[in-house]
């Protein structure tokens, strides 16, 4: 088997399809129908939508970051690229997620939202800081991310959180402190603890997926690659502490929960949050490489409809946001005066489904014709800036 | 008093230096001088007959392009024993070796070549004697003093004759073996020389000891090279026939060429003769006179050697072993060389015989049919086909050429072999007779004088030296 | 095994080799395979005439046989291609030999001495020539490793295994060249035996002490190369470690520093 110069690995593409596929739902669900009160339906709320599978989407996003991120580089110095120029591309990656994440949020939320520090950001961000970790030891990328988790309480704590907080929602002062502590502690998807994701999946790639910077042995060329036994252990291990943090976090002193009352919780981002998802979609990741990657194509037409998705994972986030939200925007707009008239309540769940489905659907398509018509999208946008 | 005792106009011209033979031993000297000055120096080099090399000559038969040694057949190489600078100084030349080996002595038609052959031929006793004579030899000469011998350095060696020593052998065989082994090497009979002298012929047969080697193409391209690469200004047809002291401590050098008298002033004249060549000089210096002529008295030990060497038509078959050389009990002891044996693409043969000592002297006055014939009748059995491929025969009479060393004869300290007149310090000697009567010999004592000259030439030169 | 782990039992009679005595020997000739280490054997023949009185040797018939049956290539296939044989005309005896076969042709109470030369100089021969041929193996890896003896880097780090294990082949060549060493530097034996003329010659038409001295070059070179290769895969583990601790120590003054922000902003935000 020879080393893979440019070949995508289908299981990062399914992986990434799957989290594209439930941020829509989320999103369509949650925005649309978080709030409809349908007894005789079903239960509405964001806690009360008991079958959304929320908060699972953003984790393998931005692990996948670290993951895309290592294979990247590691096809472009294959390539024969020089050290200045992958630097030059990751930084102007970095700064183009972080100036699309703001302007994002002036165009599809508020202008008093461009610095809610949502996930566009804080990738950008990610990307930034990738670029120095490849320069270390994976021991030392992982210890930073171990740091990241730990003091992220503790800088919750400092920083009072909570009070950044109303009603589910974040909410900050046009100053530099609240600015700057929104980008770092009290935002949506601040650093402390969200780089810890793709921190771990850069680190992590080479034992996930074998073939990320070598061939594999020519002893195993033929049968399914496999990912390193230790980063199952790892994983497990991660997963247990999740468990283990959920159950005592009543009793953890407050360095460790940060007056969070939930142990599981996205917004913040808990110490069992964190563990939890890099170790679930860790293993998943481990059996997808398990089952789709290697020698011979598996599961061709799922990783056909999969890919083009991942590909465009950006120009679909961006797409999904601008599909349901501006609407939404314009008929409270229109009907009421106020934008937000229909937040949330806009429709009951099963519409809300309907839509998102509908939508995976047709974006599936369009993604799938994009690619041979050439059609200009987010990722061609930011090839032509970023070379 | 110093060898060079110039002031005045003359200091600064070179030192002349003339070296009187052309032979190994003067080219050699020549070759070290001109290493070892430190300053420019004229050497002249007077050679009586019109060619170099004396006893090393390789000439061509008439009636193929073949080369044969006619002298000296082999080199001895001492580096499994210690430097060997004429070694070195034939690599250092570029000239390629060939090592010679032969292991086979021929008694009666039987040969051995080997304890199993002994034993076989010879009977255990035999055998038995010859390992217990061969442990006695090594345990009375180590290879280091068999090294040094010759030199001041070397051990005091045995002076019992060696014929009283092979008396003492229980085995009739045993000595017959012994002086049909060592007979041609010795160049003379063993009731005339000693037992030490016996010794290191007999164990130069041991590798650990020594190896025989020769210079592919012919031993002469070593006095050729030299040749070359002098610049010392060469005469020959020179035959010089007196030296007279000259004004401030020089000497004049007279002798002829094509009849015609010259005479030049040297500072140092080195006479590298054999004895013979040396007793024909007159020194008009009485005392120069005396302590030459005791120098030649002490050093007269005329040995023989006569070589008469065939070509053959076709190459040699049937050598035993393939030896490059063989001990034949003809002639009281001759070594037969097969000199074609490390040629595979030669065409002819060449066989060579080596006869020393009495038998040399002996048939040194025979006509060359009647050498030829004996000859051809000595070869052993397997090589008797080569009596009908003679295409050419050349015999070459070295009557005197060699010095052996007679029993109870005791060297001379290095500096008095080589400056016979203490009073004469410009007037040196070089020669083989002076250490084993071998190439190695002869270079030693080349070096030695050379190392002398260099130093007194540099102790005249230099400013704060009496002399100058 | 070298020549003196090999007991007598190995020069008596033994299984026959792998086809047959060659036809036109007298009845005298015998075949037989002998070992001369847990790997290589070599098929000697064994054949009792008495010397010509004309040549001083076996009859020219029994010559030209004993030569063209050594210039066959060896049955062995570990053996491969076997080199030009050497024929050694040897005081009324001859000795054939190449890789794999072997042939002594003398007087019968000769023939002892010569298949104990003969096995002794194999032996020697074929461990020598193992060696070669893994000493000129290492060598085609020494362009390839001459990079990393230079300078390692990441990629070059996990190579550790293998540049491990060249520099144990490259030890292990070395270790094989110096025990059979002695055997092909000895010096000649003074006053010979047959079996010492023989061992001689054999040695001197092999080449031993020139092949010997080419592999021991060529291992001396690969063990060097292997060694700085080792040398360098430590010395880039030990500043990848100090480069991590290094990298760590930044890690912590970043965090330290958030910390410290944090605080300060907190602070700030608050008065």
């Amino acid at each position: 088997m020879t080393p893979r110069a440019s070949a995508r690995q289908a299981s990062i593409d399914v992986l990434r399809a799957v989290a594209i596929a439930l941020m829509v739902v989320v999103h369509f669900v949650e925005n649309l129908s978080g709030w409809y009160a349908d007894a005789t339906i079903v239960f509405a709320g964001v806690h009360q939508v008991w079958w959304l599978p929320t908060g699972f989407a953003a984790p393998t996003f931005t692990f996948l970051t670290g993951v895309s991120y290592r294979l990247w580089v590691g096809v472009l110095e294959r390539r024969g690229l020089g050290q200045e120029a992958i630097a030059k591309g990751t930084v102007r990656r970095g700064l183009f997620l972080v100036g699309l994440g703001f302007a994002f949020n002036v165009l599809i939320w508020l202008p008093e939202d461009v610095f809610n520090w949502d996930i566009l950001t804080l990738i950008g961000f990610g990307l930034l800081v990738l670029e120095f970790a490849r320069r270390m030891p994976d021991g030392v990328v992982l210890f930073a991310a171990v740091l990241v988790v730990a003091v992220a309480p503790t800088l919750r704590e400092v920083a009072g959180y909570s009070e950044y907080w109303t009603e589910g929602y974040y909410d900050y002062d046009f100053t530099v402190s609240d600015v700057a502590l929104g980008w770092l502690v009290t935002g949506y998807f601040p650093v402390f603890p969200w780089l810890a994701f793709p921190l771990v999946g850069y680190a992590a790639a080479p034992a996930l997926l074998r073939q990320t910077n070598q061939p594999p042995p020519v002893e195993q060329a033929g049968s399914p690659p496999a990912p390193t036994l230790g980063v199952g252990y790892l994983a497990a291990a991660a997963i247990l502490a999740a468990a283990i943090l959920i159950l005592i976090w009543p009793r953890l002193p407050t360095w460790v929960t940060g007056h969070t009352a939930e142990a599981w919780a996205m917004f913040p981002a808990t110490t069992a949050y964190v563990l939890g998802t890099i170790g679930g979609i860790s293993l998943v990741l481990a059996a997808l490489h398990r089952a789709l990657d290697g020698d011979v194509p598996r599961c061709r037409e799922l990783v056909a409809w999969a890919t083009p998705l991942s590909r465009h994972a950006l120009s679909i986030y961006i797409l999904h946001h601008a599909v349901h939200v501006w609407p939404l925007w314009a008929w409270g707009l229109a009907t009421t005066g106020d934008p937000s008239a229909l937040w949330q309540v806009a429709m009951p769940p099963w519409a809300s489904l309907s839509l998102a489905v509908l939508f995976l659907a047709a974006v599936a398509m369009f993604c799938r014709w994009a690619d041979t018509a050439s059609l200009p999208t987010a990722e061609s946008l930011m090839r032509w800036i970023c070379e | 008093m110093a060898m060079v005792n110039d002031r005045g106009e003359n200091a600064r011209r070179p030192p002349r230096i003339a070296i009187v033979g052309g032979g190994p031993g003067g080219l050699f000297t020549a070759w070290h001088i001109e290493r070892l000055a430190a300053a420019p120096v004229a050497i002249t080099i007077l050679e009586a007959s019109s060619r170099l090399g004396g006893k090393v000559v390789s000439p061509r038969f008439a009636a193929a392009p073949v080369r044969y040694e006619a002298g000296a057949a082999e080199l001895y190489d001492y580096s499994p024993v210690g430097d060997d600078p004429l070694r070195q100084l034939v690599q250092s030349l570029g000239l390629p070796t060939v090592p010679l080996t032969g292991a086979s002595v021929c008694l009666a038609g039987r040969r051995i070549a080997n304890l199993d052959d002994a034993q076989a031929e010879l009977g255990s006793d035999c055998r038995r004697a010859l390992v217990e004579f061969d442990a006695w030899a090594r345990g009375a000469m180590s290879p280091g003093e068999f090294y040094a011998s010759g030199s001041d350095l070397a051990v005091a060696s045995d002076a019992t004759p060696l014929a009283a020593t092979l008396a003492g052998l229980q085995e009739p065989a045993v000595r017959r073996y012994l002086e049909t082994m060592i007979h041609s090497d010795l160049a003379t009979e063993p009731a005339a020389t000693t037992t030490g002298y016996g010794l290191q012929n007999y164990l130069m047969n041991d590798p650990a000891y020594m190896r025989l080697y020769r210079i592919a193409g012919g031993n002469e391209q070593l006095v050729s090279a030299i040749a070359e690469r002098l610049a010392a200004v060469v005469r020959l047809d020179a035959t010089v026939t007196e030296i007279t002291p000259a004004a401030d401590g020089r000497l004049a050098v007279a002798w002829h060429t094509g009849g015609r008298p010259l005479c030049e002033e040297f500072e140092i004249v080195i006479l590298a003769l054999p004895i013979p060549r040396l007793a024909a000089i007159a020194f008009a210096d009485a005392t120069l006179a005396e302590a030459i002529g005791r120098h030649i008295a002490h050093h007269n030990h005329p040995a023989h050697y006569l070589r008469i060497t065939l070509l053959l038509d076709r190459p040699v078959a049937g050598v035993p072993g393939e030896d490059d050389y063989l001990m034949l009990d003809a002639f009281g002891g001759a070594c037969l060389y097969v000199e074609s044996s490390r040629d595979p693409l030669g065409r002819h043969g060449v066989l060579g015989w080596l006869l020393g000592g009495n038998a040399a002297a002996e048939w040194a006055n025979a006509p060359e049919e009647e050498l030829v014939a004996a000859a051809l009748d000595s070869l052993p059995e397997p090589l008797a086909p080569c009596r009908g491929q003679v295409l050419e025969a050349r015999v070459h009479r070295w009557t005197g050429g060699v010095s052996g060393v007679p029993g109870g004869w005791h060297p001379l300290p290095a500096d008095r072999r080589h400056r016979p007149s203490a009073a004469h310090s410009n007037v040196l000697v070089v020669g083989d007779y002076l250490y084993d009567s071998t190439l190695n010999g002869v270079f030693d004592s080349a070096e030695y004088v050379a190392g002398w000259v260099a130093a007194e030439l540099i102790a005249a030169q230099s400013p704060s030296s009496g002399s100058l | 095994m070298n020549a003196n782990d090999r007991d007598q039992s190995d020069l008596k009679p033994g299984p026959a080799a792998a086809g047959g005595i060659p036809a036109g020997l007298p009845g005298t000739a015998s075949l037989r395979r002998l070992p001369l280490s847990a790997t290589a054997a070599i098929d000697l023949l064994a054949v009792a005439v008495e010397a010509a009185a004309d040549t001083g040797g076996p009859p020219e018939s029994v010559a030209n046989i004993i030569r063209e049956w050594t210039t066959t290539q060896s049955l062995d296939p570990a053996v491969g291609v076997s080199p030009a044989p050497i024929v050694v005309p040897l005081y009324g005896c001859l000795v054939a030999w190449s890789a794999g076969r072997a042939a002594v042709v003398g007087p019968g109470e000769r023939l002892g001495q010569l298949e104990e030369a003969v096995a002794d100089f194999a032996t020697h021969e074929a461990t020598l020539r193992d060696a070669e041929q893994r000493a000129t193996a290492l060598l085609d890896t020494i362009e390839a490793d001459a990079g990393a003896a230079f300078e390692i880097d990441h990629a070059s780090g996990d190579r550790r295994i293998e540049l491990s294990a060249r520099y144990r082949e490259a030890v292990a060549v070395g270790r094989r060249l110096a025990i059979v060493a002695p055997a092909v530097h000895a010096a000649p034996v003074h006053p010979p035996t047959l079996a010492s003329q023989l061992g001689e010659r054999l040695r001197e038409r092999a080449r031993l002490v020139e092949r010997h001295e080419l592999a021991v070059g060529r291992a001396d070179l690969a063990e060097r190369v292997a060694e700085a290769c080792g040398q360098r895969a430590a010395d880039s583990s030990f500043a990848r470690r100090q480069t991590g601790l290094e990298w760590a120590i930044v890690v912590l003054l970043v965090v330290q520093t958030a910390l410290i922000l944090v605080d300060l902003l907190a602070r700030r935000g608050s008065s």
